[in-house]
């Protein structure tokens, strides 16, 4: 399976746009948030690039856009398998309550809710390489705009696979976007980070590390979070 | 059940909190039956490491019986007598595979912090601050420990807890100190600080076949230990100039190994973005850190350095151009203690060492803030500590 239409148009728009920033963009092709045919923001030609292209639900997520990585010690073929079942998803990434697959392609979303509030969508999967790359994206009427992707690389070593993932979204206005907020906190990036660590501790290990359960000489009300790297800084 | 819990800085207390429970399927929970302060539990105690929270349960050198597996434990049962490794290690990872345990990419829930600092974690750590994991230690009635399919050591019953429970920490951080010297017949290792590491260290390297072993500190108890049960010559920094000494002792070569087991405070490092917080808060005198310059300085060219001490960040004033100029070898890192729990055992087992000769003080779990304190303030008496619940 190799159907990259999104990624062509980008490409396509690109050249129509800006012709002679070809060799620019034949590179941002190869990048693998734009080869998930969403664009960077802050890139500015591959922004003008986007206002040419109809995406599906009429908006484009790029308003906020994560890169991370980690390298997992088993084979591309084993962790696309386990990736490719979205429904495993929600196993290691921490703000996911569940994925429904609708068909081979669409699936439904929904994010662990802030007291009353939810945040669903539906996403469609727009890009694949088998064993190497899944894109998806939301689509109409998503509470949040998001896409991503995921490539599985074996490693140059010859030990398991560098895998990395790009996610973008807009983040909502009112009610729903301090949801979101709240949801992803002050650092998305290491949010995902994290997700990545815990499915590299459930491929390589088969079980999550925690210390969550664990008792302390602390009251519960005493309980606070860890602190994070900037409050451990600035203290 | 009795904890030891970590309150603020000089201030532990043994409390009651609630007893662990399994949370994954390869934890298993024991009942400690003997434990031990370890010389890198002062740096906790002093303030140095950071990340540490109120009600911390302390601890990493514990051993005790099985009182419950969780499902995918099927190498252990329930009675079992164990000791644990204070690295916690998953057995499944590139690290693990290769024998760096201590280098584990699986075990520290907490990871990120540590990444952020030195650009990758190392392996989670009992009892040794959230940055290294954040799990609950062993100076309590019961610990829960994760991976407990790969850790723990079965241990026969004709051993004592005393004669094994090193075997958890400081006995292997000390050999595996001195096989970092890769020693050759004839050679003579220097080994700054007698601690319990440094003993270790000591005894390690004429297992592994050093012919002099010169012990250094200034704490005539810890020296006279190193002389009497381990036979090596001793000299007393406060007395006489290391390098002077140490260069006529070995005929002008200098000492073809030299093991720095004295660690961070004595050498006043931290981790980057902390470090001027720690420097004014807590005194750091970075000319402090003569040990490891000393070592530099006087070690024979093409000789090795090797590291069991604890650092944490930064080393103000290190004479790279020396070490440079004299090719050097350094070797350094948190001990691989999965590595060498059953070779050692078996020199435990064969009667080549035992390694209770440490202990100084036994007291009950219940003692332990004066526990502390005496480890912290009597140097010259106390070396080592060991407790055991049973005692409350």
């Amino acid at each position: 399976m190799n159907e990259t239409p999104l990624t062509q148009e980008v490409i396509d728009g690109a050249n129509v746009e800006s012709g002679e920033n070809e060799g620019l963009f034949a590179k941002a092709a190869k990048h693998p948030f734009i080869a998930g045919g969403a664009i960077l923001a802050g890139a500015g030609l591959a922004y003008a690039a986007v206002k040419t292209i109809q995406n599906a639900a009429d908006t484009i997520a790029r308003e906020v856009h994560i890169e991370t990585s980690i390298a997992i010690d088993k084979s591309p073929e084993e962790l696309y398998a386990f990736w490719r079942d979205f429904e495993n998803l929600p196993l290691f990434m921490k703000n996911l309550e569940s994925v429904i697959e609708l068909d081979e392609r669409k699936s439904h979303w929904m994010a662990k809710g802030v007291g009353a509030a939810r945040v669903e969508w539906d996403a469609e999967i727009y890009n694949e390489t088998e064993n190497e790359l899944i894109a998806w994206r939301s689509l109409e009427n998503a509470d949040v705009v998001n896409a991503g992707s995921v490539r599985f690389q074996k490693a140059p070593t010859g030990h398991g696979t560098y895998v990395r993932v790009t996610v973008n979204y807009n983040p909502p206005a009112g009610k729903l976007g301090a949801t979101v907020a709240q949801l992803l906190g002050g650092e998305p990036t290491q949010l995902i980070k994290e997700d990545l660590r815990r499915l590299k501790q459930m491929m390589e290990v088969g079980e999550i590390s925690t210390i969550d359960g664990q008792t302390s000489g602390r009251a519960e009300s005493e309980d606070a979070e860890i602190p994070t790297i900037s409050q451990e800084i600035e203290k | 059940m009795k904890a030891v819990c970590w309150e603020s800085k000089k201030n532990v207390q043994v409390l009651s909190v609630p007893d662990p429970s399994i949370i994954n399927p390869r934890d298993a929970i024991l009942k400690i039956t003997t434990t031990a302060i370890c010389g890198s539990d002062l740096h906790l105690y002093d303030g140095y490491i950071p990340t540490m929270k109120k009600g911390d349960i302390l601890g990493h050198e514990f051993m005790g019986e099985v009182v419950e597996l969780g499902h995918a434990v099927r190498n252990l049962k329930k009675g079992d007598r164990v000791v644990v490794p204070f690295t916690i290690a998953c057995g499944n990872c590139f690290f693990c595979k290769r024998n760096l345990w201590s280098a584990c990419d699986n075990s520290n829930p907490n990871a990120a912090t540590a990444e952020a600092f030195y650009g990758f974690s190392g392996s989670g750590l009992f009892g040794y601050s959230h940055m290294m994991g954040g799990y609950a230690g062993g100076q309590a009635e019961y610990v829960r420990v994760p991976f407990a399919d790969v850790g723990p050591l079965p241990i026969p019953d004709e051993l004592t807890d005393e004669q094994v429970l090193f075997l958890s920490d400081i006995f292997p951080t000390g050999y595996m100190a001195a096989e970092n010297c890769s020693i050759q017949p004839g050679d003579t290792v220097a080994v700054w600080g007698c601690g319990p590491v440094g003993q270790f260290a000591i005894k390690s390297a004429f297992l592994l076949g050093a012919e002099r072993v010169i012990a250094i500190d200034d704490v005539p108890g810890r020296l006279r230990m190193a002389a009497e049960e381990s036979q090596a010559e001793t000299l007393n920094f406060n007395d006489q100039d290391i390098y002077e000494k140490l260069t006529e002792m070995t005929g002008g070569m200098g000492p073809d190994s030299c093991i720095d087991a004295v660690g961070l405070e004595a050498h006043g490092t931290t981790i980057d973005a902390l470090y001027d917080r720690a420097k004014t808060a807590l005194y750091l005198a970075t000319d402090r850190s003569h040990a490891l310059r000393q070592a530099i300085r006087v070690c024979r060219k093409g000789g090795t350095i090797s590291v069991p001490g604890v650092y944490g960040g930064f080393l103000d004033k290190f004479p790279f151009g020396a070490a440079f100029s004299k090719g050097l070898t350094f070797k350094m890192g948190q001990t691989n203690v999965h590595k060498y729990l059953r070779p050692l055992l078996k020199l435990i087992q064969n009667g080549k060492i035992d390694p209770s000769f440490v202990i100084t003080h036994r007291m009950s779990l219940n003692e332990a803030a004066s526990g502390y304190s005496t480890f912290k303030n009597d140097k010259d008496e106390c070396i080592k500590i060991v407790m055991k619940p049973e005692l409350n």
